[in-house]
């Protein structure tokens, strides 16, 4: 469960003030996928960020699952799986050690953290590229990976900055099949996104941010319900006012 | 008068340089009496380090009577402090090391390179607590003669003496070395003694061993035998110059009689003396110069010390028979004002702890010779006759076994401390080994060969396993063939000049 | 405890799979024997002050004893001279002409006149060319002095002036260059050593975008940057001891006695240059991680990271132009170091009173250091670079 309440955050630099949160408010539940839809700019990624507690809010607060970030940052992280806007890896680790590096992180150790490793390369279909450096993987590879390691502590929470930026047809479905596992098991999953297709096939919620605010939230058919639209994408041209950064 | 007597003495002294040694008695309270700083001395461009350490005139009573020592650091070329340094002990008795540190810091500059050189002036010489006889009045060397100096002459440079003569002996010479050595920190020290140096460094190894970690003996004056019995050395010295000289195809061609034209000279002065007219050689004026017998064989004898001065005898001898004594002049003239001998701290040491060891059989043998007789001895006797006593230690004569590496090096053409001598030691050491340089005189170390195994020696610290191959190199004596003559043999042109000029 | 180790694990695991910036974090452990074997060459040469020189002479039957005395001072017949030396000396040609009255003139006390021909405009024949000059003039004096002696003349009247030169300068030799230069070398090797590896895991992993992520983690930024520093660190303690190993075994190939140097790496001086120089590995690293944090790029970090932290390595060549050291240099960071080093190779007894201070100074200044920059990584400034 993510919660995110009243968040305010400027960026003050010596030309200009730019004003990226402005009370954006909302919450993800457990057992469903959520979708922040925003145009560039729209301040998705300074949201997440200030989830991940690596940026501070200048008013207002997110919890997860009822632990303030702020607060707390490191018990909050505990709680949280990420997979980062812009991943990368560690070239010169095998995708076995990046993996447990990152489950040792969260405090697992021995034969847990093994079987934990064995389980999600299991799952995500990578046993053999485990041994391998990273170096030279494709995106989609890279993808596997990262997403391994953000779910290999198995996080109650999970969220996802753009998650299929880049990947081809086959990767994209891996990473929505093992999202749609994650839900049926009752985690949270929070992902952001500009691409409608995605959002409207897999989320069960979808908060449209535009300006730092929360323009709109709903299910993709509220929202084509509230828009007075058929496709979702008309649906969030409309609401947020403007054509400006939508993706096709 | 004075002058003379003085320049008589240092025929029979050991001419050179070395000696230290340490006192256990002087404890860290002395360690607070250390100055040392940075300094300039005599023929030394570069900076060295000079230094005082107070010690107690008599050891037996600490809180009493105080005197300076003085010494000098020549530090190691290359800095370090990582070698352990060597202690020059000097000869005489009557040297003063520190005087001795410009001839020193050229000639011992291999070793230089990376040890320090501690040259400590030995209680009653240089800036500790000199024994010198200032002269009355300045006499000529050529008018007087050596014989004539009396009892008056002893005692008037016996009044002139300050502090208690019976503590400026060997032993707490040695003393004061070690408290020198510990005071400025060092656990042990090598030790280089030349001439009496080397009785010094015998002292040194029987009364503190834990603070040498080696030794060089050069030219050694063992305790078995006094200072003082030079005739037969002289005169195997001499005799060995006359050999080398006929031997030498030119030399013998141009002095094919040099025994006769010597043994017709001394029977002559033996005579009567004799006086020639000549220009003063440094004044220019017009003097009386007196030649007796004495002063005839004590010159020749001086000049027996080193290679250099060898080659002038046989010309010497030779313008003498024929009636030049101007030669002789001019080699007075190179002793006119002393030897650097502190001849009130020497006549302390040798008439007390050498003098009364000579017995009558050991005198009676050493006169039978055919080049100086008992000429040493007489003066030596003279001296002594009023110098007061004091009764050196019982531990004194004992014979040195202390078991420390020693390289000993003798000269087979030394007329003071033959290689017989170092035979001596060197039986009695456990591990030493001895050096005899054929073509060498007094100190072998005067010579680029022998401080390269000095070196080697101190780098090794094993005495037999030294390369001593340099040693066939040296040159056989070669002479002077005219007033014009050829060269001297040149063992080492820098340094040749000065010695000359000394 | 075990995210630490994870973390530590990571980074050695990749520091030392990075090879590229392990080898330039070695190249100065495995250069610096070589630049000293080859300082210590020219040194050695230049310090034996009496190279050999070959005169070509004509005469020299008549004046043995001068030939000889030349001998001496390494100065011999080109008739003698080595095979593979020969053309080099045919040209130079120095050529001695010794006449052939010269026995006559020498008995009749005639000036006897030698000549020396050579080309005096060649370089490299100034010092052989004086060389000759000096013995022959020493030679001569020599004669003359005798000559005079035996004429019953006081020979000190040839030298009524004597100059007597008294030097301040503090003496300096090769040795003591050289151990400076190995004393300034092992401090440059303690700063720079760790510099590839120590960017690499901090811009580096920013620019590959791995950084965020770490950031994101349930650990403490303290952690992330123990973990980088003992890495850095201990690439550069590495290197110190290759260089220290590497040196000490090139040092048996020098025959170092010859420019009158002692100089050796023994274990107690290994262990005691080991303890001075850790705590600078510390310091280094953490500046060094400091800095390339801040850099905007990879690039940046590189270039001006490697310049500023070069300052600091430069701190001992300073504090040898300084004449007069105020006390407190012996106390800071880097500059106590250096000096204690200077003793080390000068073989002086440790102060081991300014050993601890200086290594105590450096390390609370690292510990001061490493705070700041676990802060710093906390800070929005730093997140706002990620992207």
């Amino acid at each position: 469960m993510i919660e995110v309440n009243n968040l305010h955050k400027s960026f003050v630099s010596k030309k200009n003030t730019v004003k990226a949160l402005d009370g954006l408010s909302f919450s993800a539940k457990d057992g469903e996928i959520t979708g922040i839809l925003g145009p560039n700019g729209a301040g998705k990624t300074t949201c997440l960020r200030t989830l991940y507690g690596l940026l501070r809010a200048d008013e207002g607060y997110a919890t997860i699952d009822g632990i303030k970030v702020t607060e707390e940052p490191i018990k909050a992280r505990k709680l949280l799986g990420i997979f980062p806007d812009k991943f990368g890896l560690y070239e010169r680790l095998t995708a076995y050690e990046q993996i447990d590096y990152f489950a040792s992180i969260h405090g697992m150790k021995g034969a847990d953290k093994h079987a934990a490793i064995e389980q999600i390369l299991n799952d995500l279909e990578m046993t053999e590229l485990a041994h391998r450096k990273t170096v030279g993987f494709s995106q989609g590879q890279r993808m596997k990976v990262t997403l391994a390691q953000a779910l290999v502590h198995q996080p109650k929470n999970f969220v996802l900055d753009e998650p299929t930026r880049g990947l081809d047809v086959m990767s994209t479905r891996i990473l929505r099949n093992h999202l749609a596992r994650f839900k049926e098991k009752g985690h949270c999953i929070l992902f952001s996104s500009h691409v409608m297709q995605e959002v409207a096939a897999l989320c069960d919620r979808v908060i449209i941010v535009s300006n730092g605010k929360l323009a709109a939230q709903g299910t993709p058919q509220e929202l084509c319900d509230l828009a007075g639209e058929k496709l979702l994408e008309e649906a969030f041209v409309k609401l947020i006012g403007s054509d400006e950064g939508v993706a096709a | 008068m004075k002058i003379t007597w003085k320049n008589l003495f240092t025929t029979s002294l050991f001419i050179t340089v070395a000696g230290l040694s340490h006192t256990s008695l002087a404890e860290s309270a002395l360690n607070q009496q250390l100055t040392l700083e940075s300094c300039h001395v005599k023929g030394i461009r570069q900076q060295v380090q000079c230094g005082t350490l107070v010690v107690p005139e008599n050891y037996a009573e600490a809180d009493g009577t105080k005197i300076n020592i003085n010494f000098v650091v020549l530090p190691a070329i290359d800095n370090s402090k990582e070698k352990q340094p060597l202690m020059f002990l000097a000869g005489g008795p009557g040297q003063a090391a520190a005087e001795l540190s410009g001839q020193i810091y050229t000639g011992f500059n291999e070793i230089r390179k990376t040890r320090d050189l501690l040259l400590i002036d030995q209680r009653g010489t240089g800036k500790s607590h000199p024994l010198q006889c200032e002269e009355s009045l300045e006499l000529d060397p050529y008018s007087s003669m050596p014989e004539d100096f009396s009892r008056t002459d002893i005692e008037q440079c016996l009044a002139q003496l300050k502090g208690d003569l019976s503590q400026y002996n060997s032993e707490n010479a040695i003393r004061d070395f070690d408290a020198v050595r510990q005071a400025l920190g060092h656990d042990q020290v090598h030790i280089y003694g030349g001439s009496y140096g080397t009785r010094a460094g015998l002292v040194y190894m029987r009364m503190f061993p834990a603070s040498i970690k080696s030794v060089v003996l050069d030219s050694v004056g063992p305790i078995e035998v006094p200072i003082g019995l030079f005739g037969k050395s002289a005169e195997q010295s001499f005799v060995q110059l006359l050999n080398n000289c006929q031997n030498d195809e030119k030399c013998a061609k141009q002095y094919p009689n040099l025994a006769n034209e010597f043994a017709e000279v001394t029977a002559k002065l033996s005579l009567a003396p004799v006086s020639v007219e000549i220009a003063h050689p440094r004044l220019g004026t017009d003097i009386e110069f007196n030649i007796s017998k004495e002063k005839f064989i004590s010159t020749i004898q001086m000049q027996l010390y080193s290679m250099q001065t060898r080659s002038l005898v046989p010309l010497l001898i030779h313008q003498a028979y024929l009636g030049d004594y101007k030669p002789l002049a001019g080699l007075i003239a190179q002793s006119e004002g002393g030897m650097g001998i502190y001849i009130g701290l020497h006549f302390n040491i040798v008439c007390n702890e050498d003098f009364p060891k000579i017995t009558a059989s050991m005198k009676a043998a050493d006169v039978d010779n055919n080049f100086a007789k008992g000429m040493s001895l007489d003066m030596i006797g003279k001296a002594c006759a009023v110098w007061p006593k004091y009764q050196p230690s019982a531990d004194f004569y004992q014979t040195v076994t202390a078991d420390i590496p020693t390289l000993i090096m003798s000269g087979a053409l030394d007329p003071v401390t033959p290689a017989s001598n170092g035979d001596k030691s060197d039986k009695n050491l456990p591990n030493s080994h001895h050096i005899i340089s054929k073509n060498n005189a007094h100190i072998v170390a005067s010579t680029t060969c022998g401080i390269s195994i000095v070196n080697e020696f101190l780098t090794l610290q094993s005495p037999k396993d030294l390369d001593e191959s340099c040693l066939a190199e040296i040159p056989d004596e070669s002479f002077m063939l005219g007033l014009n003559g050829g060269a001297a043999p040149v063992v080492n042109m820098v340094t040749t000049p000065a010695k000359v000029k000394e | 405890m075990m995210q630490l180790k994870a973390l530590m694990v990571k980074e050695f695991k990749e520091a030392f799979r990075d090879r590229r910036a392990l080898m330039v974090a070695m190249s100065m452990a495995l250069l610096m024997p070589v630049m000293i074997m080859v300082m210590l060459k020219v040194a050695i040469k230049e310090a034996v002050d009496n190279p050999a020189v070959y005169v070509k002479y004509t005469g020299e039957q008549h004046a043995p004893k001068l030939i000889k005395a030349l001998q001496d001072e390494n100065i011999l017949s080109f008739a003698d001279v080595p095979e593979d030396e020969e053309r080099n000396w045919n040209e130079r040609n120095i050529e001695l002409t010794i006449p052939d009255t010269f026995v006559a003139d020498m008995a009749a006390g005639k000036p006897i006149e030698l000549i020396l021909r050579a080309d005096y405009n060649e370089k490299s024949l100034s010092s052989p060319i004086r060389r000759i000059k000096d013995i022959v003039r020493e030679h001569s004096l020599t004669i003359g002095y005798k000559r005079l002696l035996v004429r019953g003349i006081d020979i000190k009247l040839l030298q009524p002036i004597k100059l007597l030169e008294q030097d301040t300068s503090l003496p300096s030799s090769n040795a003591v260059m050289i151990s400076l230069i190995l004393g300034v070398y092992l401090m440059m090797a303690a700063f720079m050593s760790g510099l590839p590896v120590a960017i690499d895991s901090s811009a580096g992993e920013r620019e590959r975008n791995v950084l965020e992520m770490l950031l994101c983690q349930p650990v403490s930024t303290l952690k992330i940057v123990l973990a980088k520093l003992s890495c850095a660190s201990s690439i550069a303690i590495i290197s110190i001891i290759l260089m220290l190993v590497l040196t000490s075994v090139a040092m048996n190939f020098v025959d170092l006695t010859k420019i009158g140097a002692t100089f050796s790496i023994d274990a107690s001086t290994f262990a005691i240059l080991l303890l001075l120089l850790v705590p600078i590995c510390f310091l280094a690293a953490s500046l060094q991680l400091l800095f390339a944090f801040q850099a905007k790029s990879f690039k940046e970090a590189q270039s001006t990271v490697t310049m500023l932290i070069m300052a600091p390595s430069f701190i001992p060549f300073a504090l040898m132009m300084m004449d007069d050291k105020p006390a407190w240099v012996e106390w800071l960071p880097i500059s106590g170091q250096s000096l204690l080093m200077e003793d080390v190779f000068k073989g002086l007894p440790i102060d081991w009173s300014a050993l601890l201070f200086s290594s105590v100074a450096t390390i609370g200044l690292t510990v001061a250091l490493v705070l700041i920059l676990a802060k710093r990584l906390t800070s929005e400034k730093v997140v706002m670079s990620l992207s």
